[in-house]
């Protein structure tokens, strides 16, 4: 009960630096920070699949329209929850710590592979925004860079935040 | 039914991201003209290239009919062509022996090269309007043989690699005659021998049919002096046919309509007397 608070928590601090403050951002086009993504990275492990889907499908819709775009986040997000099962396996080796209720944190998965988590979750879906919001490679060193510079600092917010609340996770 | 049951059964969250996906893409690309346009320039990409295989597929399975309607139509034209010529002849110098001429197109159906006498048949017969004696052309008027035989529906023409015929011939320049014929050396090459040794001749010279011969139509081109030797009073050359005989598919037949005529004449050079 405690955690589900935190994550509630979490969760509206994450759409509010996401909706009110990275949204708005003037600094670069090349700066266009994604941390949404965490919301979807601190789900509990047992999560099912369905639940995964219907979690991203809500949370990109609300993204997308405070965003203004139809579909975009919706689009780019849907396949990173989908994979997100297949990368925890892969990366965390799933099974041994697929306990109910439980969220990935350091603690459970280990410093190196927590991280090396989060940062396949958000290249993996930056790549995709990126990919489909340019769709053409005409531009493509002004792309490459707003992917390399968008998704480096995407994964440092949402390592700060996660860092930040993982703590909380931790202590249930 | 079970099956598909089943399969939907195990496989719905992914079916259901798939439609989701599906959706959300169609939603983005026609959200903004700038998503639309590329749409639209994908779209293009990809149906142009499939249109230009499927196009490119069509037409090459086509190139055998379009080729036969080619070589009609090359027929049809010298057919008017002589129409032309037997009307205002002045200006035209081929066939002023041979003026009444008429062509026809035809395909090759089998070609032997490797005997004394070969042979080619033809899918055109009497009911075509084939004659023996009529010529038989290259699509580009190359001289290759003579009809010697036809049915109803097919012809037989003796190609210029016999052993049997020798042609009257002369050299494209200065008009000196010559005889050709065949010594079986291969299938591009024939001889000419009897061209006077003061004749001007020299390597690549066109050799064409001269006004002598009955079944080519005078100027008729055959081929090219490959090779000259002096021997005595007299060339001994060897010429490279123009046509490709080993690889003919269509030809052209030439009717000379009067060639009974200047026959009948050759063989009885004085008035029949009354006895």
């Amino acid at each position: 009960m405690n955690q589900q608070r935190h994550y509630i928590l979490f969760v509206m601090v994450v759409l509010a630096l996401q909706c009110l403050l990275l949204n708005h951002l003037t600094i670069s086009t090349l700066f266009a920070p994604m941390v949404y993504i965490a919301i979807l990275i601190m789900l509990p492990l047992d999560t099912s699949q369905l639940k995964m889907l219907v979690t991203a499908l809500l949370l990109s819709l609300f993204i997308d329209v405070t965003m203004g775009t139809v579909g975009l986040n919706v689009l780019s997000t849907l396949p990173v929850a989908m994979l997100r099962r297949p990368i925890l396996r892969h990366i965390a080796n799933l099974s041994d710590y697929a306990i109910a209720n439980d969220v990935p944190t350091i603690k459970l998965i280990g410093v190196r592979r927590f991280y090396t988590y989060i940062a396949s979750m958000v290249v993996l879906h930056s790549l995709i925004f990126f990919t489909v919001e340019q769709l053409s490679f005409f531009n493509f060193w002004h792309f490459t860079l707003r992917l390399v510079i968008s998704t480096l600092s995407s994964t440092a917010f949402v390592m700060i935040l996660l860092r930040l609340f993982n703590t909380r996770f931790e202590s249930k | 039914m079970y099956k598909l049951i089943y399969f939907i059964r195990k496989f719905y969250v992914a079916i259901i991201f798939f439609i989701l996906e599906i959706i959300a893409i169609a939603c983005y690309l026609n959200s903004t003209p700038y998503t639309e346009s590329r749409l639209i320039a994908a779209n293009n990409a990809i149906f142009g290239t499939f249109n230009r295989f499927a196009t490119n597929t069509v037409s090459y399975f086509s190139l055998r009919r379009e080729n036969a309607k080619l070589v009609e139509q090359i027929a049809e034209l010298q057919n008017r062509l002589n129409d032309y010529v037997t009307r205002y002849p002045e200006p035209i110098e081929v066939g002023q022996n041979m003026r009444n001429l008429h062509h026809i197109a035809a395909k090759v159906m089998s070609n032997s090269l490797n005997r004394n006498t070969n042979y080619i048949v033809l899918n055109k017969g009497e009911d075509d309007g084939v004659r023996i004696n009529m010529a038989v052309l290259t699509v580009d008027g190359y001289a290759v043989g003579s009809i010697t035989n036809c049915t109803q529906h097919y012809s037989i023409a003796r190609s210029l690699l016999n052993t049997d015929q020798h042609f009257s011939v002369r050299l494209g320049k200065d008009h000196s005659v010559g005889s050709l014929y065949w010594a079986k050396d291969d299938a591009y090459t024939v001889r000419l021998d009897d061209v006077s040794k003061y004749a001007q001749i020299e390597r690549g010279e066109t050799v064409e049919a001269s006004g002598f011969s009955l079944y080519f139509p005078a100027g008729t081109r055959i081929g090219t002096i490959e090779e000259a030797v002096l021997d005595g009073m007299t060339y001994k050359c060897r010429v490279r046919l123009s046509a490709d005989i080993a690889r003919l598919q269509s030809v052209i037949l030439v009717d000379n309509s009067e060639i009974d005529e200047v026959k009948y004449m050759q063989e009885n050079p004085l008035p029949a007397t009354e006895e």
